[in-house]
């Protein structure tokens, strides 16, 4: 039964899907990988997988995006502009190849593909308050989009006194946490209790027993959103861990959608998306 | 289906804890029951960092209270007469339902190595008593394929913590060698499940959560609704751990 406290659980145990209980996913990618085997690495594997959770909208950048910069954001942009109502894009931000000019056209030309940006610090060893991010954080803040930034705790590229330094100076920019300063559990959420545009996002977070319960424990459940980084992680296994914390049945639909449809809105695709998919989930 | 998890460890860690730490076999039992988790191997943590003498015969007290619990003992290399002997060892095993043995050898300090170990391996191939081997422990991935090379009949369970995911790792161990069996505490690949049944089966597959560490409803929950028969989940979420146990031969 998985956790015998939860109705919403128990039911989603019962089924494997809800459709009063829709996911909405900030944290994937897509497509082949150096350093590991992913057996559902293209669009439409992530689709069965996604279909078999009732997870209707993933947020993701590629690999390749992350990865190769002579292959850059071109495939991202087509995934999105073939599923454009289950897949949304973020531009990657390739610190040590960067052309803003390009890039920022990019996003103008795409605004119902990209919902933001993904930083990398600590892949490219460039600290995210580097001024080549610039103009970067200045459009992202300006528009009120996503930054969806791997964190890692202790890192000097994008730990917590990396993101501090942007935080401090831009309130409008969405800065979504991905894996939430891993392992610096406490420090995340003393941070977002000092930044209202500071989100913390759970890929990579619920392998370990006990970090979401710390945080709704201390912060609440509204500012937690839910991440799988798929293709990497099963979603039944992150629905599984959202739903085997001490947490109420209300606290996992928070992170589960709540929280995400309230931040998605701001995109004009949204509302006609969720009355298509949403099921009118309250 | 019944899940039978093949990865659970409690007690008290002087070196380290988790957020939510489970002390006791009381607070095991009670989670185990939240969750539906029928039975479990369970292992406790003062076996590798206290030492096997008194984690050991911790485990064997506490097993006294719940015939669900299955036990693993750690192991030492037997020149130093620390632990029971391998001639001795069935018995004590059979009387305390302790199913397997785990290598500790960084805590421990030894090698573990082919020739350091024969005794109990040569014992494990005879009898079927499954070595329950994790490489956060000190043994690497090319410890385990030495020791597999030389008893490739060895039935291991195999925890490896070091790469997710990690299949250009593993299958190559479930390919080779007939008896090892993948603990997916670790493996949570998407469609990982549906991937590994495909090529090789369903049986070399066990539920394992690494309770305390992660939550048992995570990979129940990927289990339950993964995209293969019922028979083969349920081979996963059980069957195969109780499998391993009754070809023992103690």
């Amino acid at each position: 039964m998985m956790n015998r406290h939860s109705e919403l659980a128990q039911r989603f145990w019962e089924h494997g899907r809800l459709s009063d209980c829709p996911i909405l996913d900030f944290h994937g990618h897509m497509f082949s990988l150096a350093g590991a085997f992913l057996p559902a690495e293209s669009p439409e594997e992530m689709l069965k997988i996604m279909d078999r959770a009732n997870s209707i909208l993933l947020c993701f950048v590629s690999h390749k995006a992350i990865m190769a910069p002579a292959v850059g954001t071109a495939e991202d942009i087509a995934v999105v502009k073939r599923y454009p109502d289950r897949f949304k894009a973020y531009h990657s931000v390739m610190s040590r190849y960067l052309d803003a000019e390009k890039d920022l056209r990019e996003m103008e030309e795409n605004p119902d593909v990209f919902v933001g940006f993904k930083f990398f610090a600590d892949y490219y060893r460039v600290p995210l308050s580097d001024s080549r991010h610039d103009p970067y954080w200045e459009y992202a803040d300006k528009k009120g989009l996503f930054a969806l930034v791997h964190t890692w705790g202790g890192s000097p590229y994008d730990g917590l006194k990396e993101a501090e330094r942007i935080l401090e100076k831009y309130h409008n920019v969405i800065f979504i946490a991905g894996h939430s300063f891993h392992g610096h559990w406490e420090g995340a959420v003393e941070l977002a209790k000092r930044y209202p545009n500071l989100y913390l996002e759970l890929t990579a977070v619920l392998d370990d027993r006990g970090a979401l319960d710390l945080f709704v424990d201390k912060l609440g459940s509204e500012r937690i959103l839910f991440g799988t980084d798929l293709p990497w992680f099963a979603t039944h296994h992150g629905v599984g861990a959202v739903m085997s914390a001490y947490i109420t049945d209300e606290d996992q639909r928070n992170i589960l959608y709540r929280n995400g449809k309230k931040l998605l809105g701001r995109f004009p695709w949204f509302e006609d998306l969720w009355k298509r998919y949403g099921n009118n989930a309250e | 289906m019944e899940f039978f998890d093949c990865n659970v460890s409690y007690g008290l860690d002087y070196a380290s804890s988790p957020l939510y730490p489970i002390h006791t076999v009381d607070q095991v039992q009670a989670e185990m029951e939240r969750a539906g988790v029928k039975k479990a191997v369970v292992w406790r943590i003062e076996s590798a960092n206290a030492g096997p003498q008194v984690g050991n015969a911790l485990l064997a007290q506490d097993l006294k209270k719940y015939d669900n619990l299955y036990g693993v003992w750690a192991i030492l290399p037997s020149h130093t007469h620390e632990i029971p002997d391998p001639a001795d060892m069935l018995k004590e095993m059979k009387k305390n339902r302790i199913i397997g043995w785990r290598l500790c050898p960084k805590e421990a300090k030894f090698m573990a190595k082919p020739f350091v170990l024969r005794d109990w391996l040569e014992l494990a191939v005879l009898h079927r008593i499954p070595l329950f081997i994790y490489t956060a422990d000190g043994i690497s991935l090319e410890g385990v394929a030495e020791l597999l090379q030389a008893y490739r009949d060895l039935t291991v369970i195999l925890t490896d913590d070091n790469t997710w995911p990690n299949d250009r790792n593993l299958r190559p161990f479930v390919a080779e060698f007939p008896n090892v069996y993948l603990d997916l505490s670790y493996c949570i690949t998407a469609g990982g499940i549906e991937s590994f049944v495909k090529e090789y089966g369903a049986s070399r597959l066990l539920f394992g959560s690494r309770f305390p560490y992660s939550y048992f409803g995570a990979n129940m929950m990927m289990i339950k609704h993964a995209d293969i028969s019922e028979e083969d989940k349920a081979a996963i979420a059980g069957g195969n751990m109780k499998r391993i146990i009754e070809v023992m031969d103690l």
